[in-house]
């Protein structure tokens, strides 16, 4: 008989989410469950698109009894349990395919990918949650719950498909944990899972203090080869650093290692804990020994990574500090290779070698290289150098960037296109190339239209500006640069600002008119730059700078504020470098 | 009557011998000169003062030849001199009563060496084993760096040895001008890695050839033989100063900057009073850019002891060197007056020391105040001999300050030493402040035998150029193009003239020459000299119009030189435009980037000057000098006061503080 899969969720005020996760399902499973436990929301609307059997449940401070009774509704052999933040991923062919690739199985931990937010990185851990629906299968534990199953019961960890929880917001979480926090001290707080829950929830709620008793308590009370022992050390680890412990959390890595010598995690939390404090040969130790190990077995709470470009980026900084710039470059090189779409390699490679050399010979270096595969490598490193006023470069990254990138993102490059070709001292270029997208659409983006205004300030077409300029005011946050636009144009033809209307936010079109100030003076040649160009940029910021002093007080304060601030960067600079008091 | 003896090895020595052999003639009983096979008159010189010559065929081996020379000696005592030394006058009283003393059995005297090294002069003191008793059993050793002194002590244990700084002698053999120089740091170098292979122990001898090596300027070889020559020395071997400089200073010539700084904190550590340590020390800073660290080690350099004179310090790194060095420093980080009050100390310390004096008199501005910087050179070179304002004269003229050149040049004139070649620097002032008549009877006076003859027709013919006396200027065309100057400065000349007749809208000379040439680079030179005179007598139009005759493309090399000229003279807009062209092929020249930042500075255009010494900053990141952060913050701050005035005119009720909140 061929096994039919059903989905059992139960919501909470999830529209948010809920789409996207019933959209990742809806294919593979043959019934859906969706159990509301009294969303105020559009939850339920939403969930009856999908399915006709959602079912009000009146909450009764039991998540396992609510689990319980979403399996029961199904009329599926077999049961896969979902939150509405998740997603279902990786699955190639179909969930009946895995069933049948393992007829004894009786229950498959999914792995859990979430994103952890400082620093971001993505934990996975197991979870069962594909099961034969079974009477004596059966969720425990009011909070935290857990899936019992017989001991004869034949269990299978897979990696495919795996479970992708998007992380939410800080703020909104707070109930959650609040909650969950009221209800684990009604538990059996002695029980291994109670502490570890009970110090995870003290933990997202940043009370690391709090948190700490009972990750130890956790720690003690788990068996070694309790899969759940993982996550407490981890935590654990994460919360002595938290609390600035660091000699015991690096004690904590040295003592499981010894237990685990294969959890590449540890190797690498450890490393972390040396290069803060500048250990970098130790911290190199560790990172080695994280990479040399790979991925622990499934099960293992494992960050994904450490075993590799996590590891072997932070390889290259501890060697960068070092100044073995040879191995710093190596060990990035490997990161990237490893994990493109990881940009902070790409960033520390191209900034290490730039103060080595230049950044026009580093860029086309790691264009030769076969380093740059994915657009969105391309696409950074462009914003990088027109960040730090390399536009013409900026721009060359764009080029590389087209014919690696999705037809659908093509849109996205080009405006950034134009905005390069603008800021590299080629107005009348940028100009064309708007000309050229409106041909293919003929309202062209906001952001593409402050960039035609751009074009047309630096070739000091003031009439034609304002005219577009009009045209954007009425554009919710374009509107205050299209003001600024109009400021500058105004004094330009008719050297005053007197026509300016009263309740004009000043304070905004000062800040945007000094963003485009900055802009204009961050300009970097090189050998192609028409010199003459500069003059362009120059009249810009002069034009700024004489409407910031001109529109008020306030806005001159700023402008004057914001120069001094230049002038004592520049001095620190000169101090540090020249070893000047 | 103690008797003594001069005993010489030489060979090829002809030009020095007789200087050697007469400053010691009256002083000793008998000279003793072994050749050892001169190709040249030495032998013969030797003869004719005379000494006794003997021969000796050269096998290799120093000690062999002067022992062979002490045979003949009959003397109580032996002097030893090489051929390019001289006995100090001073030195023979001291001398005499010396070899007087029944006590001593010999004496170390000082040395003066005179190095041409980098184009600096250096005089570096050390002592030296020269003079002794004559015993046949003491005996010199070692093929090459030969000792007697072992031998004496071997000898005679209880020998008394003393030091007597009162002898002095006078070496100037390691000019490297001299070819034979070379030749000699060459046969040294064979010698000493013969010697080396026979005796790859000795310490001393590694030393010597790698101080060798660090002479010829092998600096990559030298540091491994010194640094082996170290290992598990006894820091009060005498040789040790010697060594630390040697090693010290071939990782300075290679830019390790950060081991030559490690090594001078090592040598400090043993040598603390060692000035040469302390100076190099501030060189090595200066290169990792740690001005502050650098001002320490120079004055600590300057704070030094005078020095024991086995430590052959180099002469002035407790002085006029270090002082200059802070000079240096003090002007980078535009400390103006302390500049002046430390490349005063310099000079004081050593009026000859030519770079200093350079630097300072380029601090008071001759050019465009004459007077005040007169004023302030005579409080500060008190000294009124000829000699000295020919000295000034001479850098006043090539910082273009005619006006006062011309002063001390003529102060300088009323000494009957007064050489040609300031003859005609006299006369190119002399037509600047439009004294022309003098300045071409000057000119006029060098015959067509006289070495200088071609420099002063070529001054003649700029004169009649830049009064645009076309006739003239054909006139002594054809002297010049015949002569031996380099071709492409007949090119200028050629193009001078044409330009000229075209000016004053005259027939063109001869038909057959092409208009145009091509400039070549070293043309560069002899054309910015030309703008120099020019606008010195406020030719613009001239040489604007003569600019428009070049192509752009040509001048391109040049320009930052020419920019450079236009922008001394005040003529700001035409600099900046040749900034910008040479911009536009050297993209990265932050020397560019802050030349044109200044033409606007100086126009008060500060947002277009900050920009300029911000791209001074941002192209180059090798080339960072703390006065493009200087200017860069001074040009803040001009912005920063325009756009407070102008707010002030716009908000008079709201006034805006002038200064900045924190104080640079």
């Amino acid at each position: 008989m061929q096994p039919t899969i059903g989905l059992a969720m139960i919501v909470h005020n999830d529209q948010a989410h809920l789409v996207q996760c019933l959209e990742s399902v809806k294919s593979h499973v043959q019934e859906m469950v969706i159990v509301d436990i009294g969303s105020a929301d559009e939850t339920t609307a939403i969930a009856r698109r999908y399915t006709d059997k959602v079912f009000e449940y009146s909450w009764n401070d039991d998540f396992s009894a609510a689990r319980n009774f979403s399996i029961d509704q199904l009329a599926t052999s077999w049961v896969l349990v979902m939150n509405a933040d998740e997603r279902l991923e990786g699955l190639t062919g179909t969930l009946e395919a895995l069933l049948t690739q393992h007829p004894d199985t009786d229950g498959f931990y999914l792995t859990i990918c979430q994103t952890a937010p400082d620093p971001e990185t993505d934990d996975t851990f197991p979870a069962l949650r594909l099961f034969r629906r079974d009477p004596a299968y059966r969720f425990e534990g009011r909070v935290y719950e857990t899936l019992r199953l017989p001991e004869a019961a034949k269990r299978l960890m897979v990696t495919a498909p795996f479970i992708k929880r998007i992380s939410t917001p800080e703020a909104l979480s707070r109930d959650k944990h609040q909650r969950n926090l009221a209800l684990l001290q009604q538990m059996d707080t002695e029980h291994s899972l109670i502490s570890f829950a009970m110090g995870l929830e003290f933990f997202q709620l940043k009370r690391y203090e709090d948190a700490l008793p009972h990750l130890q308590k956790a720690l003690n009370s788990t068996q070694p080869d309790d899969g759940l022992r993982t996550a407490v050390i981890r935590y654990l680890i994460r919360c002595l650093n938290a609390l600035g412990r660091h000699a015991e959390a690096i004690g904590i890595c040295i003592k499981e290692t010894k237990r685990y010598p294969d959890y590449c995690d540890l190797h690498y939390e450890g490393g972390v804990i040396f290069e803060e404090k500048g250990e970098y040969p130790l911290a190199i130790k560790w990172f080695t020994k994280a990479v040399e190990c790979q991925k622990p077995p499934l099960g293992y709470f494992h960050t994904i990574g450490t075993e590799s470009f996590l590891s072997l980026y932070h390889l290259g900084y501890c060697h960068e500090m070092k100044k073995e710039y040879l191995k710093a470059e190596e060990n990035y090189q490997k990161a990237i290779t490893s994990n493109p779409d990881f940009v902070k390699p790409l960033q520390r490679l191209f900034l290490m070698k730039s103060a080595l050399s230049d950044p026009a010979t580093v860029l086309y270096a790691l264009f030769e290289s076969e380093l740059i595969k994915m657009a969105d490598q391309a696409l950074f490193l462009g914003e990088l150098l027109f960040d730090i006023g390399y536009y013409r470069l900026a721009n060359r990254c764009l080029e590389k960037a087209l014919p690696l990138s999705q037809t659908t993102d093509s849109h996205r490059l080009h405006q950034r296109m134009v905005r390069y070709e603008n800021y590299s001292g080629n107005p009348a270029g940028a100009l064309q190339k708007i000309d050229q997208l409106r041909r293919s659409q003929p309202t062209i983006d906001p952001e593409i239209a402050v960039e035609e205004i751009m074009a047309l300030m630096l070739l000091q077409d003031y009439s034609a500006a304002a005219d577009k300029a009009n045209a954007l005011s009425g554009q919710g946050q374009f509107s205050e640069t299209a003001l600024a636009i109009l400021a500058m144009t105004t004094l330009a033809r008719e050297h005053t600002l007197s026509g300016i209307p009263e309740n004009t936010n000043k304070a905004a079109v000062a800040e945007r008119i000094l963003n485009i100030i900055e802009r204009c003076l961050s300009f970097i040649p090189d050998s192609e730059t028409d010199p003459d160009s500069m003059a362009l940029f120059i009249n810009l910021a002069s034009l700024g700078i004489r409407t910031l002093t001109a529109l008020s007080p306030d806005s001159a304060a700023m402008l004057i504020r914001y120069i001094d601030d230049k002038a004592d960067t520049v001095q620190n600079l000169m101090n540090y470098k020249f070893n000047l008091s | 009557m103690t008797k003594l003896s001069l005993c010489m090895i030489v060979k090829d020595e002809a030009d020095t011998i007789g200087s050697c052999l007469e400053s010691v003639r009256d002083l000793v009983d008998e000279m003793i000169v072994v050749d050892t096979g001169s190709a040249d008159d030495t032998p013969r010189i030797a003869e004719s003062l005379g000494a006794k010559v003997h021969h000796f065929q050269w096998n290799d081996d120093f000690s062999e030849a002067r022992n062979y020379s002490l045979q003949f000696a009959q003397g109580d005592w032996i002097l030893f001199l090489d051929a390019d030394e001289i006995l100090v006058p001073q030195s023979k009283d001291a001398l005499r009563r010396g070899i007087t003393d029944p006590e001593v059995e010999g004496y170390f005297i000082k040395i003066l060496n005179q190095l041409d090294y980098d184009s600096q002069q250096e005089i570096r003191a050390d002592l030296v084993f020269r003079l002794f008793r004559n015993r046949k059993e003491y005996r010199f050793q070692n093929a090459i760096h030969e000792q007697i002194l072992d031998s004496i002590l071997e000898n005679n244990p209880k020998a008394v040895i003393r030091v007597n700084e009162h002898i002095t002698i006078w070496h100037t053999g390691f000019r490297e001008q001299r070819i034979q120089a070379k030749d000699k740091r060459n046969r040294n170098l064979r010698l000493l890695q013969r010697e080396l292979e026979r005796n790859p122990d000795n310490a001393m001898l590694r030393f010597h050839y790698g101080e060798e090596l660090f002479y010829a300027k092998r600096y990559a070889e030298a540091i491994p033989e010194l640094r082996k020559a170290s290992a598990g020395l006894d820091p009060h071997t005498h040789y040790v100063p010697k060594l630390l400089r040697a090693l010290i200073t071939s990782h300075l010539m290679l830019n390790d900057y950060g081991t030559a700084i490690q090594l001078v904190k090592f040598g400090i550590s043993h040598l603390p009073f060692f000035a040469d340590l302390h100076y190099i020390g501030g060189l090595a800073s200066l290169g990792i850019g740690d001005y502050s660290l650098a001002r320490t080690y120079f004055n600590n350099a300057i704070n030094t002891p005078e020095q024991p004179i086995h430590y052959a310090s180099v002469n002035g790194t407790r002085s006029f060197l270090s002082h200059y060095q802070l000079g240096k420093i003090a002007e980078e980080l535009m400390e103006y007056d302390e500049a002046i009050h430390e490349y005063t100390k310099a000079v004081h310390d050593n009026p000859n020391f030519t770079p200093a004096l350079e630097s300072l008199i380029a601090l008071l501005n001759p050019r465009r105040a004459p007077h005040e910087a007169k004023a302030k050179l005579e409080t500060i070179i008190r000294d009124e001999s000829p000699l000295t304002a020919l000295h000034i004269g001479k850098i006043l003229f090539q910082q273009s300050a005619f006006g006062l050149a011309l002063e001390y040049l003529e102060k300088a004139n009323k000494s009957r030493e007064f050489p040609a070649e300031a003859a005609i620097w006299k006369a190119i002032c002399l037509f600047q402040q439009g004294q022309e008549e003098e300045s071409m009877a000057i000119l006029q006076s060098f015959t067509q035998d006289h070495p200088l003859f071609v420099n002063a027709a070529f001054e003649q013919f700029l004169n009649h150029w830049l009064k645009k006396d076309l006739k003239q200027v054909a006139a002594f065309r054809q002297p010049l193009l015949d002569s031996k100057l380099p071709s492409d400065i007949k090119q200028v000349i050629l193009f001078l003239h044409q330009f000229l007749a075209k000016h004053l809208s005259q027939p063109l000379p001869e038909s057959g020459e092409t208009a145009l040439f091509t400039l070549s680079s070293s043309c560069g030179a002899a054309l910015t000299y030309i703008f120099i005179r020019a606008l010195d007598l406020s030719e613009i139009e001239l040489i604007q119009q003569l600019i428009k005759e070049l192509s752009m493309e040509q001048l391109t090399d040049i320009s930052k030189e020419i920019g450079t000229v236009f922008h001394k003279y005040g003529y700001f807009e035409l600099a900046a435009d040749f900034f910008k062209h040479y911009l536009k092929k050297h993209p990265n020249s932050s020397e560019c980037y802050y030349l044109l930042a200044q033409t606007h500075e100086e126009q008060g255009r500060h947002l277009e000057a900050s920009n300029y010494y911000r791209l001074a900053l941002a192209c180059n990141k090798d080339a960072h000098r703390p006065q493009y952060y200087q200017a860069l913050i001074r040009s803040y701050r001009y912005l920063r006061q325009q756009i407070t005035e102008e707010a002030a005119q716009y908000f008079p009720d709201h006034p805006l503080p002038v200064q900045p909140s924190k104080e640079v």
